[in-house]
């Protein structure tokens, strides 16, 4: 248990945005050190992408969990969410040490159009990663469908996000099953 | 800017614990349910406040919810906030894992359960969609900023590590800004910063 909670934690340093990156590292590992075997690997991604939260770490708790129990996942999450909350708080301190504005103003202004690319990016991934299979034409046209109604629902009419959620599962068992 | 009142840590807790259940497929999905929460329903920040706090919290390591949790937490009260929060948006996803990892053997081949799924998928995307035009909206400001956005999707697209765009962008505005007179201000706010610089300090 130990050893994983330093192989993960290893990993947590190398997580930028979301960690899709880490998936065939967290795959290297499981297969060397006998986790799990490739099927239930493969269910478990299968999981972790469905869940909320970020990939990465909702795969850290189920290797846990299937390896050690609740205090596996728990020693796995931990190790993964560890660094990345360290090197954002120091992160923290340097920006609040700094007190220059000017200076910050700047970092902004070159970060913020590669934040919007990297959210766009992410678009670009699920969608692709909701198409496999044969029907990929037909779910293209339903997705287009629920993103436009979604969108109406929350700019023009401001409703929560949760309700954009529970539609777009409702048109998801109507129209994707 | 700091607000008169900060939230109690168990509020701060509660209200990410609320939003965590929604961060499906990383955490930008989450950035309209805080928007809504945070800036329209307690007003504990301003708009522009947040937008800011988000962005640099998708651009440090990790995963995206967690850290705009621990950023928007520490702003809003300290250290303890930042805990506070955090633990609030990864409880929930926590259980949420391991309770669909035991069960997965029985919902797995249900096909209603991958359509339902796949219909959350795309409700997601419009989220996410939102966030990015949300960002956007600050971050385009000129010809450079939409080249930088240009470069930094077609990096993506064949591979890069995101790393790199992060790195390439904070250079980029530390060089460009140089050649500016003066950095493009939001038109919106630009009054309100200047009342008031010290509210960069409270990140």
């Amino acid at each position: 248990m130990w050893s994983m909670f330093l192989f993960f934690l290893k990993l947590g340093f190398l997580s930028f945005g979301g960690g899709y990156a880490l998936i065939p590292l967290i795959e290297q590992e499981a297969a060397k050190r006998q986790w799990m075997s490739h099927d239930a690997f493969l269910d478990a991604v299968g999981v972790a992408g469905m869940s909320p939260g970020p990939v990465a770490v909702n795969l850290s708790s189920i290797i846990g969990y299937q390896t050690n129990g609740i205090g596996g996942a728990i020693a796995a999450l931990v190790g993964l969410v560890l660094p990345s909350v360290l090197v954002t708080a120091l992160l923290l301190i340097v920006i609040f040490r700094l007190r220059k504005k000017a200076f910050i103003d700047r970092v902004f202004y070159g970060l913020q159009p590669i934040v919007t690319a990297l959210i766009l990016f992410a678009v670009y991934r699920l969608g692709l990663g909701s198409l496999e299979n044969t029907r990929m034409s037909g779910q293209l046209l339903v997705g287009i469908f629920i993103v436009g109604v979604c969108w109406i629902m929350l700019v023009r009419y401001r409703m929560h996000p949760l309700f954009i959620l529970l539609f777009s599962a409702i048109c998801g068992a109507a129209f994707l099953a | 800017m700091k607000q008169d009142t900060a939230p109690t840590l168990l509020l701060l807790f509660w209200t990410f614990l609320k939003l965590s259940p929604i961060s499906f497929g990383g955490g930008y999905a989450i950035f309209p349910a805080l928007e809504r929460e945070i800036v329209d329903k307690r007003q504990w920040m301003k708009s522009e406040t947040l937008v800011d706090t988000l962005s640099l919290a998708s651009a440090a390591p990790g995963g995206v919810g967690v850290n705009a949790a621990l950023l928007v937490g520490y702003r809003l009260n300290g250290w303890q906030g930042a805990v506070a929060a955090c633990c609030g948006s990864i409880l929930p996803s926590f259980f949420i894992v391991i309770a669909l990892f035991a069960f997965y053997s029985k919902i797995a081949d249900a096909p209603k359960t991958e359509a339902v799924l796949a219909g959350i998928t795309w409700g997601v995307i419009t989220l996410i969609l939102f966030s990015a035009l949300r960002i956007g909206k600050k971050a385009i400001k000129d010809k450079t900023t939409l080249f930088l956005l240009l470069a930094a999707l077609i990096g993506l697209f064949i591979g890069l590590s995101p790393v790199y765009g992060i790195a390439a962008g904070i250079a980029a505005g530390l060089i460009f800004t140089i050649f500016k007179k003066n950095v493009p201000e939001e038109t919106t706010n630009a009054s309100a910063v200047r009342e008031d610089p010290s509210y960069m300090y409270f990140i």
